[in-house]
Formats: structure tokens, sequence, C-alpha cells
């Protein structure tokens, strides 16, 4: 009975492939978002960002990085009631902050902020299923140098959804195996 | 046990569908003078019924899943990232915007005001629109793939997926790639392409990458 059970489970191996581009020194990246945007892939890119950013590299996070000067507006009012001598009050903030991040600006203009502010790579999270039987996920990290587009390194690794498996599973262990092999 | 059951399911499988081989063509000396190339969505055509061209349209699919809004949405995440194998740096026209959009966070939630009417980003731009912004991004070339559906039999229809990598200046493919494959739904067959076209693309410039090796 269990190695029937083991037989049901068992995957292929997880394939992996790994190329290295030119040398370049890599110290502030940009983590572009990916394609899809669904909160998978963003969670994807959070993985990445945050190993990366273990690793001493400096990340450049779009979402929160102003374009521009922003305008912020902060009300707070306060009020307080007396009825037949019991006291209430409460009070409500709110804060509006108006204008672009980078991640809302024109291509140009984000090309020559990310060059003043001197991002050397760009790194690129992919991942997608691949449909079939088994199915399968495959995810890439690439690492690219930001002044002339050239590959620093690449991995994609890609594998099996198992019986038990969810896509989400498989993304997620794809993307770690890929990173894993780009830093490596 | 497993292995013997995958293989037969797998020869069966051959035996009713076969699997879709890449025609290639490269066109002597219009080799790309960069790997930094931009990408347009796929686009999808018939000579059928239109409705063929939104997913939707092809009635319940397997399971739960949600139908895509459109056959690029299956098509591009596999086919990129084939090609960023294939050792090309992209630059999603989808991603690239024309302007800025201007942002408003009331408390922590964040939304965006779109600039004006017009195309917000370089998909939703004409070919030679985009080949001017791919110009002035000192972009070389630009990925089109165009997926085409069209009868094949009696109640039976073809996609042909088509990736062409078009020279900014001239307008001339440097090459061409092209996989059909009868449409049996919505997911598997234009995925097949993706990976058909991807594998195409790697075996004619980077084949060492077409075969992986285990871990």
């Amino acid at each position: 009975m269990v190695l029937v059970a083991a037989c049901t489970l068992e995957k292929m191996p997880p394939i992996a492939m790994v190329r290295t581009g030119v040398p370049a020194q890599v110290h502030r990246v940009v983590l572009l978002p990916s394609e899809c945007g669904t909160q998978l892939c963003k969670g994807l890119d959070q993985l990445v960002a945050a190993e990366l950013s273990f690793r001493g590299y400096e990340i450049v996070d779009l979402e929160r990085l102003n374009a521009i000067e922003r305008q912020r507006i902060e009300v707070q009012v306060t009020w307080s009631a007396s009825n037949n001598g019991v006291v209430s009050g409460g009070s409500e903030r709110r804060v509006e902050v108006r204008g672009p991040t980078l991640s809302d600006v024109d291509i140009w203009t984000l090309r020559d902020e990310l060059k003043a502010m001197g991002v050397d790579s760009v790194v690129r999270v992919r991942s997608a299923l691949v449909f079939g039987k088994p199915q399968r996920v495959v995810a890439l990290v690439r690492v690219t140098r930001a002044d002339d587009a050239r590959m620093i390194a690449s991995a994609l690794c890609e594998l099996e959804v198992g019986t038990f498996d969810t896509f989400q599973e498989g993304a997620d262990r794809t993307t770690r195996c890929a990173l894993a092999k780009v830093l490596r | 046990m497993n292995r013997v059951v995958q293989l037969a399911a797998m020869l069966c499988a051959a035996c009713v569908q076969r699997p879709p081989h890449a025609t290639v063509i490269v066109h002597e000396g219009r080799a790309p003078t960069s790997h930094a190339v931009l990408v347009m969505p796929t686009t999808c055509m018939t000579y059928a019924d239109v409705s063929l061209c939104r997913p939707a349209s092809w009635g319940s699919q397997e399971g739960t899943l949600r139908a895509p809004a459109s056959f690029g949405e299956v098509i591009d995440p596999a086919l990129r990232l084939k090609l960023e194998l294939a050792g090309f740096t992209l630059a999603e026209a989808g991603a690239l915007r024309l302007g800025t959009a201007d942002r408003v966070e009331v408390n922590g939630e964040s939304r965006v005001t779109e600039p004006t009417e017009g195309p917000r980003t370089v998909a939703e731009l004409g070919f030679d629109d985009a080949r001017a912004v791919a110009r002035s991004l000192a972009l070389t070339s630009v990925l089109v793939p165009r997926l085409t559906i069209r009868p094949a039999g009696p109640g039976e229809v073809s996609g042909e997926l088509t990736v062409a990598l078009v020279d900014v200046a001239t307008s001339q493919p440097h090459w061409t790639v092209r996989c059909q494959e009868t449409m049996y739904d919505i997911y598997d067959t234009p995925n097949r392409l993706a990976n058909c076209v991807g594998n195409g693309v790697l075996a004619v410039l980077a084949p060492e990458n077409l075969i992986g090796r285990a871990l």
C-alpha cells in the first residue's frame, strides 16, 4: 500500500538551467514587477527582494520612492460632547498623500531616475504554468546590467506540480530554486 | 508503476495529437545588433468567427479555472520566459508607461489616476508608434507575437502562433518562428504553442538551453 502511494506521489526530478553572462558589479538593483500582477506574483517578487536584501544588495523599490515631492495633508478631528454630565469623545485622523511614485512615471523619466540613483542592475522574476499531464511550473530569475541590458546571470527551474501540491506552492519552490542558482 | 502508466498515457495522447513542431526562418545578414528588444503582447486574429479570439466564448472549461481575458494571458508568460532564457532582454510594452499617473493615498489606501484618455502604455500603440518608442529607448528590435485561429476541417479550428523579431529601422524581420496546432481548449493548446515557439527560438539561438540537466 505504501509502495503504491509512493509511486502515485513520485515526481520527475526538478530541472535547472543556469547561464552566466558578462561579469558585473552588482550593488544597487531594481526589481521589475512581474507582468502577471497577481498576489502570487507580487509575493514572489517580495520573496526575491527579501532574499537579495538579506544578501546585502540594495533594493530600489519603485512603489515606495517618490518620483517628485509629494503633498501630504493631515486632518485630525477631535470631538467631545457632554450629555447629562456624561462626557464622550473621540478623534479621527485622515492622512492624504498625493503625488506619483517611481512606479507611476513614464518610461523615459524612470530610465533617467534609475540612472541618477546609480542603479547598476535589473532583476526580473518570471513564472509560468506548463499545462499538460502532469502540470509543471517553471520560474526564471534573471539579472541584467542596467546601462546596456546585458545579462549578468540567469537561472531557470522547472518542476512537476504533484498530486497534493498547488500551483502556488510549485511557483514558490521553483522561484526559490532559480534564485538560489542565480546567487550561487 | 506510475511511470509506466504515464508513459502509456503519453503514447495514447501522442496517437491522438502529435506535438507541434516549430518552423524557424532566420533571414541571412539580418542578425539583430542588440539583444534588448521591445516585446508586444500577443494579438489574436481569425478568419472565422471573431468570437474565437475571446477565450470566454469557448464555453465551460475544465475545473474552476477562470477563462483568461485573452489568449495572450496564457501565451505570453511561457513565451517570454523562454525568450529570456534564449538571451533576450525584454522590455514589455504593457509595462512601459507613456505618461506619468497621479497617485493618491488616503489612510494607506492607494489609488492611481491615469493622466489622459489616450493610450497609457506602449502595448496600446500601433506598430509604427511602438517602433518610435523603441527607437527613443535605443531598442533596435520589436518582438511581435500573433495568434491566428482558422477553420481546420469539420468542427475543428487550428491555432498558429507566429513570433517575429522585427528590426525597428527597416521593419524587416530578423527571424520568424511559427507553430501550428489544432485548438482543443483555451489553456493547453495556447500553452503548447508558446512552448513550441520558445523551444524553436532556443533551438536556433541557444541550443545549450533546450535540454536541462537534473538537479
